[in-house]
């Protein structure tokens, strides 16, 4: 069984122009399953949706259409103890550490509240002790360090791995990461991307993994699923591997050619494969989202919609061409 | 070489009674990419708030800092300039910023016009004057003004803010452009387009830049001169050839390393150890207690800044006479 299945979820927001409230689907009608102790990779252009779907299966935003289940139970219909737990085992690491710190509290009080709020431990100290022990798997090494700071006493990367340490200590079930080491260098990236899955592995946790970069994706292994969002839709769906050798959709290929490659010299080579930037979600254009910009569009593509059709049996792509 | 802009001489930062910026020597060549590199911590964005005078309170520079500027035939101190002066005659007009996450600082409310014309407002420019340099300037960083202008914040996209961010930092004309870490936010795909705008903008405008980034990768494709810096300080300095193709330092070839190429699938290569704490500081070289060369001398005497090769400078005992 699934630990976490979104069916046909939609969310419409408003944008504001004027009187008139303008509505657009920021997700439209995507499925996510993700199975108990699996990491998912999820891949997209800036604005695609990326965050506002991690978001739904934490319930922290309602879809507009369709339904989250949480170890096969549906989130709006269930108990209030069921739900309790559900809410308790899905974890967020947000994207912007610059907002989703309390500004007025240390990294101590933000990191020991958790505990002390969820009754997690019996004393102050085996509190301050797991704190500690989470900072150091971070990276937040030695702890004392960062204790008494404040978020705005912490770098850019040293807040983002308190919004990691945060999600870790409920040990929850499920973590929604979004985008949660953008802010470091490739080293410390590397080792807290293999802390977090030693870490999920270790608690059987389930891995939402939010990133716009391909190759973190790989520390995780080939076989991990990856979905690609366009303009609120997954326009391409297979494990890792077989996407990096294989892409069809003209974005995963492009998104794939964009990826730096520390070579000074390949600065003349490096093409640009799809030009432009996505339009408002306000002005998608009809049929397949990306057909303003994709360099193989023909007729169809400007008409008629497109669907996620199966090419094998892991492979999913929603594109005319196939 | 061609004429020095900005050069940074014996600049030392502290917070409280922590020294986290030390002995930083460097110098900006007119119409240069010059990129700060190094780890999450390591005083990137605090030796671009030196440069703006934009740190807080609490932060500390000593009294033979320099930053020099010059602009006109006589270098002026950055440093020494009463705040009136720096903030009518400099800051903006001569030197702008895009901070470190400056994409969630563009104000929810109000249009993007109004950022422009309140911008305008705070440097008593003349509204149609603004106005119209607002048009160029959206124009030359590849958005549609007609369209872009009317927009509030949240109608757009993380690289469109980014393009906004950076066409706001250039309505008063400045020379120098302090880049932090400009594109984390942004898929490799948008990232890619705003380099190469920036590359144009630079050209066009006749622009200097100063690139702070923690991801190398990213460096190799717009830097022209590179700085590694370590627990605040430069650990090494050259062009962005030599950097890459032939790095000297540890900390540097360690780096390096620790980019994942695309389609590798390994364990991550990271920098063992964690990242210094300024409060204790080891002897010697900052890096010895993570550096697989480490011999005595490294810690016992901090290491000098010595040129390898022509325009190649190392501070590693590796390459000094003892
Ligand atoms: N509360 C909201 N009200 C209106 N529009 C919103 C809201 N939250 C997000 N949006 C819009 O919904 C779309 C999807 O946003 P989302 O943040 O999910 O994208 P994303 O893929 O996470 O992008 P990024 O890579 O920039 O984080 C965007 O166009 C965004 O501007
Ligand atoms: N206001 C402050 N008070 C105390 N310490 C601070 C303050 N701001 C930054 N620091 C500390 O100074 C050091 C350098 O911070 P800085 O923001 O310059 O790093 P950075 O290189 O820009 O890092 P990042 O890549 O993570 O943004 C860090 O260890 C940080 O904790
Ligand atoms: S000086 Fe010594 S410890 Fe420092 S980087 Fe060089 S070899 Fe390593
Ligand atoms: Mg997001
Ligand atoms: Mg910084």
């Amino acid at each position: 069984m699934s630990l976490i299945e979104a069916k046909g979820i939609v969310v419409t927001f408003a944008i504001r122009k004027g009187l008139k409230k303008l509505p657009f689907n920021a997700v439209d009608n995507v499925d996510l399953e993700i199975e108990q102790g699996m990491i998912v990779g999820l891949l997209g252009e800036s604005g695609s949706g990326k965050t506002t779907l991690g978001k739904v299966t934490l319930d922290l935003v309602k879809p507009t259409k369709g339904i989250v289940k949480f170890m096969g139970k549906d989130i709006r219909k269930m108990y209030k103890e069921d739900y309790r737990k559900y809410r308790l085992n899905a974890q967020y690491v947000p994207q912007d550490p610059y907002a989703s710190l309390h500004p007025f509290k240390t990294t101590k009080d933000i990191l020991m509240d958790i505990i002390k709020y969820h009754k997690l431990v019996h004393s102050d100290k085996e509190a301050l002790e797991l704190v500690s022990d989470t900072m150091i798997k971070v990276g937040l090494n030695p702890p004392e360090k960062y204790l008494n700071k404040y978020p705005f006493q912490l770098s850019g990367g040293e807040r983002q791995r308190v919004s990691i340490a945060r999600a870790l200590l409920l040990k929850p079930m499920y973590i929604v990461a979004d985008e949660p080491v953008t802010m470091l260098d490739a080293s410390l990236k590397g080792a807290i991307v293999s802390t977090l899955k030693n870490a999920i592995q270790a608690m059987r946790t389930s891995l939402l993994f939010i990133t716009h970069e391909i190759t973190l994706l790989q520390y995780f292994g080939s076989q991990t699923k990856v979905l690609v969002m366009y303009l609120g839709r997954v326009v391409e769906q297979a494990p890792l591997g077989e996407l990096l050798q294989n892409p069809l959709h003209p974005y995963t290929q492009a998104l794939i050619s964009a990826i730096p490659v520390a070579d000074p010299k390949a600065r003349a080579s490096r093409k640009l494969l799809l030009r432009g930037s996505p339009p408002s979600p306000l002005s998608k254009p009809p049929g397949c989202p990306l057909s303003d910009r994709c360099p193989f569009v023909t007729e169809k593509c400007r008409k008629e919609e497109v669907v996620l059709k199966a090419i094998s049996s892991k492979h999913l792509v929603a594109c005319h061409l196939y | 070489m061609s004429e020095i802009l900005l050069g940074v001489k014996n600049l030392n930062v502290s917070y409280f009674n922590t020294k986290v910026v030390s002995n930083i020597y460097f110098n900006i060549f007119k119409g240069e990419t010059y990129a700060l590199v190094g780890e999450s911590g390591c005083g990137k964005s605090t030796i671009a708030s030196s440069i703006m005078r934009t740190l807080p309170e609490i932060a500390h520079i000593d009294a033979d800092s320099q930053i020099l500027y010059y602009a006109s035939p006589h270098p002026v101190d950055l440093l020494k300039v009463p705040e009136y002066e720096f903030s009518n005659n400099f800051r903006w007009r001569e030197i702008a910023m895009v901070p470190q996450g400056a994409l969630n600082s563009l104000n929810p409310t109000i249009r993007i016009k109004d950022h422009f014309m309140e911008t305008a407002r705070a440097h008593n420019l003349d509204k149609k004057e603004a106005l119209e340099k607002a048009w160029k300037l959206l124009e030359a960083v590849k958005l549609d003004p007609h369209r872009v202008l009317s927009l509030y914040p949240i109608e757009m996209s993380g690289g469109m803010k980014q393009r906004v961010l950076i066409a706001l930092a250039l309505l008063l004309n400045p020379k120098l452009l302090i880049l932090d870490e400009p594109t984390t936010a942004l898929d490799v795909l948008t990232q890619r387009e705003i380099l190469i705008m920036l590359n144009e903008l630079k050209a066009k405008y006749g622009l200097t830049y100063m690139l702070i980034s923690h991801d190398i990768a990213l460096v190799a494709d717009i830097a022209d001169r590179v700085a590694i810096i370590y627990a605040g300080r430069i650990v090494e300095e050259s062009n962005v050839e030599n950097i890459f193709y032939n790095p000297k330092h540890p900390y540097t070839i360690g780096l390096l390393k620790a980019v994942l190429k695309l389609g590798e699938f390994r364990e991550p290569e990271t920098i063992p150890g964690s990242t210094p704490d300024y409060r204790k500081l080891p002897p010697g070289c900052k890096f010895h207690p993570r550096c697989p060369f480490a011999m005595d001398i490294c810690r016992r005497e901090e290491p000098p800044f010595i040129e390898v090769e022509k325009d190649h400078f190392v501070s590693c005992w590796l390459y000094a006479k003892r």
